[in-house]
């Protein structure tokens, strides 16, 4: 029995805005809730209504907003990119960083916190993370191509092989590294929204535009993919650009997320399809619904991140697991029972 | 109207598949019989431009590549022998991916996918979850999903069957291909069909072409191809052929 998708979609709008409002106004300073919420409108609309001190106001808008958004962003982005991937693969359990990109992304990363000086990281982790997952992407891309078009196992394959690499590339940097830095690698590896600005959130809004625009854009094609390569042909699917695209948005997307936030994972393997056990696999209502619970993840995980352990915070990636992980156990053991 | 000219494909395993001229009319069921690795789905694959090959394939007397992928798509259409879509659309969902060619406004898809349903007899099981459907009426979903594609050809559309059968019961084999003959009579369809049961292809086909190893060895009305000697010579089975009391061949 499927849920239907306007309601649905509609609740989860709700959730959000709920998770976002909640976001804004608790953490780890008691700032009263109405003029956390008047100060953000002051700042839209150019008034000044809320009574708050200064660092109170920039609290709110320098630190809670920016992250709010970036955390609803980059869990989107992520949950988008998720739902790509498996529709690209026909696989519902794939993950963006199945093609390389993540691990790809936390060695430039890992490279440029090693490297730099530590006053340098804020632009060299980013673009470091960035420049690695997308080369690394296309590597694979490239070496998965074959005479007849690409093969999925050699993609899958590829992925796992530069993964494993990367890993023991990460590891080898992680013994290099005196104990201040070994500390930041790990913390940058679990994933943390701590680092969001206005930069990163624009660069962010930017990416899930793209992502959304493109990705529904294609939503007949992926559907059609979800057939197989030669029978989406046989739909008149040109295959090859339709995928060659769809690696270069993940690539962008998740280099972009990790680069941010740092190696957030089970958003975009888990949102897609615990959306499709709701409202079914096909594209067109999975794409947006999937970018808004994913959103929704992250908001909800990264207020567990900054209020379980307050004035500490937790890293984020620890959370989406601890959150999504035993749902989906529960969601595979309920579906389970229910087919024979 | 497809037309094979001078096919040639190797497969990396040595396989040679040959195929000088070969043609599909609008009007005729066309089936090709053989062995197994005879070479039938290779010659399907390579007729829809599914696997490159030397030669020319031309649809309508234009070689396919020369055709936009969404007009193709409209007038070839192939039913392949299995699908393995592992995601729980329902079976109109998995039907209405037939509507990915063409440009109908929702209510004439509707209408059309009704239509193709009913044809199919699948209509029964349109809010079904395809997973939970079985082989069979897996086949004519996806049957149903092929005739949707070309429904709306301006040119005769050609329509490849990759044992369309294999997986359907006594009744349903024969409402299969009485379709397809349907489809080609009345509406010019050129009809390819990989057959196994000689009966079926004795009872439905106008023209029969039989592979063996790579080759087409003959081509004819199924009464010339389906004869004693060609079921020992290719099959290595001597066969009983008895006259019916309408007249028609019975393999047994």
């Amino acid at each position: 029995m499927r849920a239907p998708v306007l309601p649905s979609a509609l609740v989860l709008g709700a959730l959000v805005l709920a998770g976002a409002l909640l976001s804004l106004t608790r953490g780890a300073m008691e700032i009263p809730a109405l003029d956390s919420l008047l100060a953000v409108g002051d700042a839209l609309l150019g008034s000044d209504v809320a009574e708050l001190a200064g660092h109170q106001r920039a609290v709110i808008l320098e630190l809670r907003l920016p992250r709010t958004l970036l955390a609803f962003f980059i869990g989107a982005i992520l949950a988008q990119c998720g739902a790509a991937m498996q529709g690209m693969f026909r696989n519902p359990l794939a993950d963006p960083g199945i093609i390389g990109v993540s691990a790809g992304a936390a060695v430039g990363a890992v490279l440029a916190i090693y490297l730099s000086p530590p006053d340098q990281t804020w632009w060299s982790v980013p673009l470091g993370a960035f420049a690695t997952g997308l080369a690394t992407s296309l590597l694979i891309y490239k070496l998965a191509r074959g005479g007849s078009g690409t093969s999925v196992f050699i993609l899958l394959l590829a992925g796992i092989a530069v993964s494993a690499l990367a890993g023991a590339f990460i590891g080898f940097i992680s013994y290099l590294s005196d104990d201040t830095r070994l500390r930041d690698l790990s913390l940058w590896q679990m994933g943390s929204l701590a680092s969001a600005d206005s930069a990163r959130v624009w660069v962010a809004a930017f990416a899930f535009a793209l992502l959304a625009l493109r990705l529904q854009h294609h939503a007949a094609a992926l559907n059609a993919l979800l057939l197989g390569e030669p029978e989406a042909r046989h739909l008149g699917i040109e295959v090859e650009p339709l995928k060659r695209e769809l690696v270069l948005l993940v690539a962008l997307g998740v280099g972009l997320a990790v680069s941010a936030a740092g190696v957030i994972g089970f958003v975009g393997l888990v949102v897609p399809h615990i959306v499709r056990m709701v409202s079914g696999p096909c594209h067109r209502t999975l794409l947006p619904l999937a970018a808004l619970c994913g959103g929704l993840l992250l908001l909800v995980a990264d207020i567990g991140a900054r209020l379980l352990l307050a004035p500490a915070e937790l890293p984020v990636g620890i959370l989406t697991a601890l959150l999504g992980a035993p749902f989906f156990i529960l969601l595979l053991l309920q579906q389970r029972h229910r087919t024979p | 109207m497809l037309e094979i000219e001078q096919l040639t494909f190797r497969h990396s395993s040595g396989f040679t598949l040959c195929v000088p001229h070969l043609q599909i009319a609008p009007g005729e069921v066309r089936a090709v019989l053989g062995t197994n690795g005879a070479g039938k789905s290779t010659l399907l694959r390579l007729m829809s431009a599914e696997q490159p090959s030397r030669g020319q394939v031309a649809l309508h007397g234009r070689p396919l590549e020369c055709w936009r992928p969404t007009e193709r798509a409209r007038h070839l259409g192939v039913l392949p022998q299995a699908s393995n879509l592992d995601f729980a659309f329902t079976a109109r969902e998995v039907v209405a991916l037939g509507l990915t060619p063409l440009s109908l406004g929702w209510r004439d898809a509707g209408r059309v996918v009704r239509e193709v349903m009913r044809a199919t007899d699948c209509e029964h099981l349109a809010t079904n979850s395809y997973t939970a459907l079985s082989g069979g009426e897996r086949q004519r979903v996806h049957l149903a999903r092929v005739l949707l594609q070309l429904s709306q050809a301006e040119l005769a559309p050609v329509l490849l069957l990759d044992e369309p059968t294999s997986a359907q019961d006594l009744g349903q084999q024969h409402r299969v291909l009485q379709l397809a003959c349907d489809l080609a009579r009345e509406r010019g369809y050129a009809v390819g069909a990989i057959l196994h049961d000689l009966n079926l292809a004795l009872r439905y086909a106008k023209y029969c072409t039989l592979l063996h190893a790579g080759r087409v060895v003959t081509c004819g009305t199924p009464a010339e191809v389906i004869s004693g000697d060609n079921i020992e010579r290719y099959w290595g089975y001597t066969p009983t052929l008895l006259t019916a009391a309408c007249g028609r061949t019975v393999v047994a």
